[in-house]
């Protein structure tokens, strides 16, 4: 039983490995996952967000913030 | 043997058996295993006509141990009357003459299956010897043929009550080479047949080894749809059906989809399976691709030019559809490919609006299938993308790189190493500052979305997506990554110290982590460690590379030729603590700010703490929520006693009450400065209680004196002084250092750091992403909150 676990992250489904190599398709659990996740990149669907007013949020970001 | 057989009328049928026999492929396509069996499926088709005419309801085949088939049914039996013209039992004009039977007038059979007519005759010319058992007319009649030639008259042979027909054929092993009859190969045609025609019963029994199957599908070619997609995951639970019939074509359609990605379409013609498709299968992809995209865009599910095509919207599709027509004709290399012109348009119709209606009233199984669709269509688009990029870099090796890219002059991979910097002005510095014999640099700039003027969003837009992409010249996708073509040994990313750079940095890892992950795993991508501070203090210049550093950094400036005093007004002890002593009282002075902070958090006033300890010489183990306060317990007693006593408000209260788990180390470190000489009593400022205030210590150093209210401001104290006479640059970004500064600090391989990403960081910078990802801020801003420490912990 392979001991760690991630979760696909185009569907969720629950992947189990060992070593990357032990999923052709890591870490998505299919090359269908696999190649919608690379099309939402290429769509530039993917973002990462911060709120303007939310500086305590984006300040812990910094390495070592107090 | 009778002499009438012998007649001119009898001659010229022979004469049609015999051109069976000399050339059998042109009337069942083949001799060889099906070939064979078609001559079984003849037969039973000739019994599901009358079936489906509505006689009988039930069809019985046998494999017997002779290597013969039998077939009976309960329709009305094959007429035994004189013919008319030919002068003849009916029977035997059926079993003996080329295109004779009931098929030909619609008037018999409205539609019927079989071999296209050539029927039962066919079968007794290519049989070795073919039996028939007719009960008609409350008799039974009995007829023995020998390939194709009648060898015994139409004899009455008992009483009936019943009616049907019972054919026993033996193939001839002159025409079939192998002449076997296999139970797995009927078995699938009889469940189809059982499927095809609702309610009907098909049994099959092999005589030779006792196997044996019934079918019968109340649910017809919906239980079909059902029993394919047996096993899988339907992605709707109701079996789309519909019947209808227009023109005297009857068309029957049922549809499940899957969550797998093969399309599983039977199409059948007047029961003959049409593998070649054909015209009621053309009619009803096309009616399935318009309807299903129709819905979508109307429903505004489609962004503009982006419509799954008719492959993507049977991806993961079952289905069957069923014609019954009048007139078919076949085409085709296997004769099984409808031809009738006329269909298309009506199944196509009749799908339309049997399938629009469907979908507007199950919406929730309509969205499903289009999402379906268009993962589909996501998926062939980033294929083909994945390849344009892999196949263009191919095409021009050396010369297509990106022009944003200052390469580097080795060609040894293992030596050369590419900085992927965010910023135009960082990745300016970084080209001064690199060295061009082993160092490329790819700038990137990753783009700023304003949103509704309440948040921005970071995002690599598909340039440089595929700049990096060509960059590293690896390729990318499943047929066409190949870390073998790695341009770079490493892959160093280096973005700004701040909050942007981190966003950059994570969308640059989760991008790594998701398709180039072989890259990690082999040790190949890293995060460049560029300073946060520079510390000048008179000619001695250092480099500060993390909050927690600069602090320490500071502390050991201020402690430098320090030394503390107990203010020694109204004291009678005078207390002195020279640098060495100071020095060794800094960690757990660092531990007790740690304390501090953590546990004010958690809502526990530290001084509360210290107080009880004052008075008890212990710590306390509980801290109990109250309104506006709280208070400290001892024990579990104490714990009990306070909460006993509390009021209805307070027990309603979500959190009762925290275990300070942190008490011992507190108490250990107290006593350490107890045992230093520092009087507990004034760790917190007495500010306030007294007429006139007095500090507590005095730190000093050269000229320069700070005052103390208490122990817990040495180390504020301790910074202040570090502060004095440094010069303290923050790096907020790599453009604000110069490219020699940059260079020292953060490229050179002999005087920087690097960071190897491994996929645990990678896993952690995934999660991060999912986290600041989304449009839905205010759970994220929760879920930030809630996990503040594990966030800080994320970042890579």
């Amino acid at each position: 039983m392979p001991k760690r676990r991630i979760n696909c992250p185009q569907c969720g489904h629950e992947i189990l490995y060992d070593t990357v190599a032990d999923v052709p398709t890591f870490p998505f659990c299919s090359d269908r996952c696999r190649l919608v996740d690379l099309d939402k990149w290429f769509e530039e669907e993917y973002r990462v967000s911060q709120d303007i007013k939310d500086d305590a949020a984006g300040e812990r970001d910094v390495p070592g913030a107090p | 043997m009778t002499k009438e057989r012998y007649d001119a009328k009898t001659i010229k049928v022979l004469g049609g058996i015999e051109a069976v026999r000399k050339r059998p492929s042109m009337y069942i396509g083949d001799t060889g295993v099906r070939g064979l069996h078609h001559l079984v499926e003849e037969v039973v088709d000739n019994s599901i006509d009358e079936a489906m005419g509505g006689y009988g309801t039930r069809i019985d085949v046998s494999i017997n141990d002779d290597g013969s088939v039998t077939v009976i049914d309960e329709g009305r039996g094959i007429p035994v009357d004189m013919h008319k013209e030919l002068k003849k039992p009916a029977l035997e004009v059926v079993l003996t003459t080329l295109h004779a039977g009931g098929k030909f007038d619609h008037k018999s059979y409205r539609v019927s299956g079989g071999l296209h007519g050539v029927g039962i005759s066919v079968v007794n010319a290519l049989s070795e010897w073919l039996e028939v058992e007719v009960h008609r007319n409350g008799k039974i009649y009995h007829q023995d043929y020998e390939r194709g030639a009648c060898v015994s008259k139409l004899n009455e042979v008992g009483k009936s009550k019943k009616t049907g027909t019972k054919i026993t054929f033996k193939p001839d092993g002159q025409i079939f080479p192998d002449g076997v009859i296999r139970y797995d190969t009927l078995v699938t045609r009889m469940r189809e047949l059982a499927f095809l025609n609702r309610g009907i019963t098909v049994g099959l029994k092999d005589q030779r080894d006792g196997r044996e199957e019934t079918f019968m599908f109340s649910g017809g070619i919906k239980a079909f749809v059902e029993y394919l997609n047996e096993g899988k995951n339907p992605l709707h639970k109701d079996i789309v059906y519909f019947e209808k019939e227009a023109d005297g074509i009857t068309v029957e359609v049922a549809m499940q989809y899957n969550d797998g990605y093969a399309d599983t379409v039977l199409s059948f013609a007047n029961n003959i399976n049409t593998i070649e498709g054909g015209t009621h299968l053309a009619g009803f992809r096309s009616a399935l691709t318009r309807t299903l995209n129709n819905y979508a865009k109307n429903n505004n599910l489609i962004k503009e030019g982006k419509t799954p095509t008719g492959d993507d919207l049977r991806e993961g599709i079952t289905a069957v559809v069923s014609v019954k027509i009048p007139d078919p004709q076949f085409e085709g290399q296997t004769k099984t490919k409808l031809g009738n012109s006329e269909v298309q348009g009506l199944v196509e119709s009749i799908v339309n609006e049997a399938l629009g209606t469907y979908l507007e009233e199950h919406p929730s199984t309509a969205r499903r299938i289009t999402e379906k669709a268009i993962l589909a269509l996501r998926a062939r688009e980033a294929a083909r993308k994945a390849r344009e990029l892999t196949r263009r870099k191919g095409a021009l090796a050396s010369g297509n790189l990106p022009g944003k890219l200052a390469d580097c002059s080795t060609r040894d991979r293992e030596s050369s190493e590419v900085f992927l910097v965010e910023g135009i002005s960082a990745g300016g510095n970084a080209k001064q500052g690199r060295d061009r014999r082993f160092q490329a640099i790819l700038p990137l700039k990753g783009k700023i979305l304003n949103v509704e003027k309440a948040r921005i969003d970071k995002m690599l837009n598909h340039e440089e997506i595929r700049t990096i992409i060509s960059a590293l010249g690896c390729g990318i996708g499943a047929d066409e990554f190949n870390i073998e073509n790695l341009r770079y040994g490493k892959v160093i990313i280096m973005t700004d110290a701040d909050v942007d750079g981190s966003h950059i940095r994570t969308l640059l890892l989760t991008f790594f982590f998701r398709h180039m992950v072989q890259l990690i795993d082999a040790g190949r991508i890293y995060v460049a460690q560029p300073p946060l501070y520079r510390v000048k203090r008179r000619s001695r210049e250092e480099y500060v590379f993390s909050d927690k550093e600069m602090d320490k950094v500071l502390i050991d400036l201020g402690l430098d030729g320090a030394t503390l005093e107990l203010n020694g007004k109204g004291r009678k002890k005078k207390l002195t603590l020279d640098e060495k002593a100071l020095r060794s009282l800094v960690e757990t002075l660092v531990r007790l700010e740690d304390v501090h902070r953590v546990l004010e958090r958690r809502g526990v006033p530290f001084r509360e703490v210290i107080d009880y300890y004052l008075s008890k010489g212990v710590t306390a183990r509980y801290w109990v929520y109250s309104k506006g306060g709280g208070k400290l317990a001892l024990d579990e007693a104490e714990l009990g006693r306070i909460l006993s006593k509390r009021t209805e408000e307070e027990e309603e209260a979500d959190e009762t009450y925290i275990e300070i788990h942190e008490g011992k180390a507190i108490e250990k470190d107290l006593s350490t400065l107890a045992d230093a000489g520092l009087d507990l009593a004034t760790f917190f400022s007495k500010r306030g209680t007294r007429e006139k205030h007095e500090a507590h210590y005095i730190i000093a150093c050269d000229n320069n004196t700070v005052e103390l209210d208490g122990i817990r401001e040495i180390l504020s104290g301790l910074r202040n002084l570090g502060q004095k006479g440094v010069d303290v640059q923050r790096y907020k970004g790599l453009g604000e250092m110069n490219s020699e500064q940059l260079r020292t600090t953060t490229m050179d391989p002999a005087l920087r750091t690097l960071m190897q990403v491994k996929i645990e960081d990678a896993v952690k910078a995934d999660r991060m992403f999912t986290m600041l990802m989304g449009d839905n801020v205010a759970p994220r801003r929760e879920f930030i909150e809630r996990h503040a420490l594990e966030v800080r912990a994320l970042d890579v």
